[in-house]
């Protein structure tokens, strides 16, 4: 008879020991122990299956096949990616003590201690916070005293060793020249008790700011000056401050709100909301969430791992999600570069030249304004849908080159069959260039009404697009 | 015979143990898994190799009766 190995239920009580371990004698740092160690279990495993195997071959017993099977194959290259994983993560960084699944603290309490400092930020120019973990509120306002108050919470097995490591980082305000220092000093404490603190920070208005964090929301209100935050992991909020520069690894929200400067932008995150920006807007974002723009008065650059775009004005809005780029009423000339992505894109009410490029996605535009501008979009694989006003005056130029065509704008649009595809072309007057094209996918030409001129300042141009109207008199004079 | 079915059975569990010695010396700052892994190939293929061995030296005396 073949007896079952002793190797799974020898795993199963290790890792059952491990985690006890972890929770009787916390001070051992049980998966440092284990990222060290791991290929051990791995000698280990192949030691005793060579030991089992002999043992049969000398009973006589049935050797199996094979000495280790598919199954267990993918279980070792997992604990080998993990291990490898673990032992370098415990290379570059202190390993962290407790075992936190899930943001849960497996083990231990928390205990609270007040935090409080303040001094006088009299020609103070720059204030830097530097804040480990934990969120930090700064709000501006009148006086010169810079006031924090907030507490530390520290994650320890017991009080005494709370207070030994709340003893250690304090909460500290430095001057050095004209810059004021606000420090919680957590990295200080190289215990193994998690420190973080939570910090509401009044401040006079007319300061930069500079935020240095790990882990921890940033919240700036109310200042006249630069703001920058540079965080691995933070949420950024940002209202009524002077400028901004923003630097983020993993960041689950920023967003930046009347700026009276220009804003800046890098790094990854999920979501992005800029809104009622006075300055420039600069961005190099990789994101998984949303992305919003709204009324920024000068040309906004962004750019992330597959996409570029440019315009010079968003009156409006602009969205940005994984697969759609939606926008109203902003002003070129605009650039929408996307790669190997599939977005679809509908812009409505644009000014100024438009240029699109695209790999796959849909393609859907209204310029809806007088005078137009050249538009320039095309697409690898997608439809393609223009919304032409009916008095502009342009030179239009549609092309499929696998797809259906429709003409719904009428005369004196033609249409024509091509290959597979087709084109659909014709001039309204002596307008702009609009060139749309797609290699796979339908093309439609509509007509749109401008209810009015709008309030653009000078809509002389829009003038000689009456010249359409022409063809509505004879057929005054025909009745 | 049965010394090739037995070499069979003892390559995974060989390789196991070499694998986990790679990545000890690996750990403990010695040469780097990426560098040796060649390694495993190797025995690898030894072992196969003195298995095709041993399978024809055992079906030459008993013919083949297995």
């Amino acid at each position: 008879m073949k007896r079952a190995s002793l190797i799974a239920p020898l795993i199963l009580i290790l890792i059952g020991v491990l985690f006890l371990v972890n929770n009787i004698r916390p001070d051992l740092s049980v998966w440092r122990i284990v990222a060290t160690y791991w290929p051990w279990v791995l000698v280990g495993w192949g030691a005793l299956r060579i030991v089992e195997i002999l043992y049969s071959w000398q009973a006589g017993h049935l050797l199996p096949k094979t000495g280790v099977n598919g199954g267990e194959w993918a279980f070792i290259i997992l604990i080998c990616f993990f291990g490898a994983g673990a032992s370098a993560a415990g290379r570059v960084t202190n390993w962290p003590g407790n075992l936190r699944v899930l943001g849960w603290d497996m083990m231990g309490d928390t205990y609270d201690f007040p935090l409080h400092a303040e001094q006088s930020a009299d020609g103070v120019k720059k204030i830097v916070l530097e804040n480990l973990r934990g969120n930090a509120r700064l709000v501006g306002g009148d006086g010169t005293m810079v006031k924090v108050d907030g507490r530390s919470m520290i994650r320890a097995i017991d009080r005494q060793s709370a207070e030994r490591a709340n003893q250690q980082a304090r909460l500290a305000i430095s001057r050095q020249g004209d810059i004021l220092y606000i420090r919680t000093s957590q990295e200080r404490w190289s215990g193994r008790e998690r420190l973080t603190a939570e910090l509401d920070i009044a401040v006079p208005r007319n300061v930069a700011i500079e935020c240095k964090g790990r882990n921890g929301d940033f919240d700036v209100t109310g200042v006249t000056g630069a703001v920058e935050i540079d965080s691995d992991n933070a949420g950024v909020r940002l209202n009524d401050v002077g400028s901004a520069r923003i630097e983020v690894r993993r960041s689950d929200v920023v967003r930046a709100s009347n700026v009276k400067g220009t804003v800046e932008v890098k790094g990854r995150g999920e979501d992005l909301d800029l809104e009622n920006i006075a300055g420039q807007v600069t961005v190099d974002f990789r994101y998984t969430g949303d992305l919003r723009f709204r009324q920024l008065a000068k040309p906004l650059r962004f750019r992330s791992d597959s996409s570029e775009f440019s315009m010079e004005r968003i009156n409006g809005e602009v969205r940005m999600s994984r697969g759609e780029i939606d926008g109203d009423d902003f002003t070129g000339p605009a650039k929408i570069v996307v790669r190997s992505q599939s977005r679809d894109i509908k812009l409505n009410n644009f000014t100024q030249a438009l240029e699109i490029e695209l790999d796959r996605g849909d393609i859907e535009l209204a310029p809806g304004r007088l005078p137009l501008s050249a538009i320039d979009a095309r697409t690898r694989s997608g439809a393609v849908t223009v919304s032409m006003p009916s008095k502009a005056a342009f030179q239009l130029s549609a092309t499929t080159k696998r797809g259906e065509y429709e003409n719904e704008f009428g005369a004196p649009l033609t249409s024509d069959l091509q290959d597979r595809g087709g084109v659909i072309k014709g001039t309204t007057g002596a307008g702009p260039k609009v060139n749309v094209s797609t290699e796979r996918g339908s093309i439609t030409i509509r007509r749109s009404e401008i209810a009015t001129a709008s309030t653009a300042a000078p809509p002389a141009p829009p003038e000689p697009p009456a010249s359409p109207k022409l063809p509505a008199l004879p057929k005054a004079v025909d009745q | 015979m049965n010394h090739a079915n037995l070499l069979t059975a003892l390559r995974g569990p060989v390789l196991l143990l070499v694998l986990g010695l790679l990545f000890v010396v690996d750990q403990s700052g010695g040469v780097q898994f990426i560098n040796t892994w060649p390694a495993l190939i190797i025995i690898y293929g030894v072992f196969r190799l003195l298995e095709s061995l041993a399978v024809k030296n055992s079906i030459g005396p008993t013919g083949g009766a297995q």
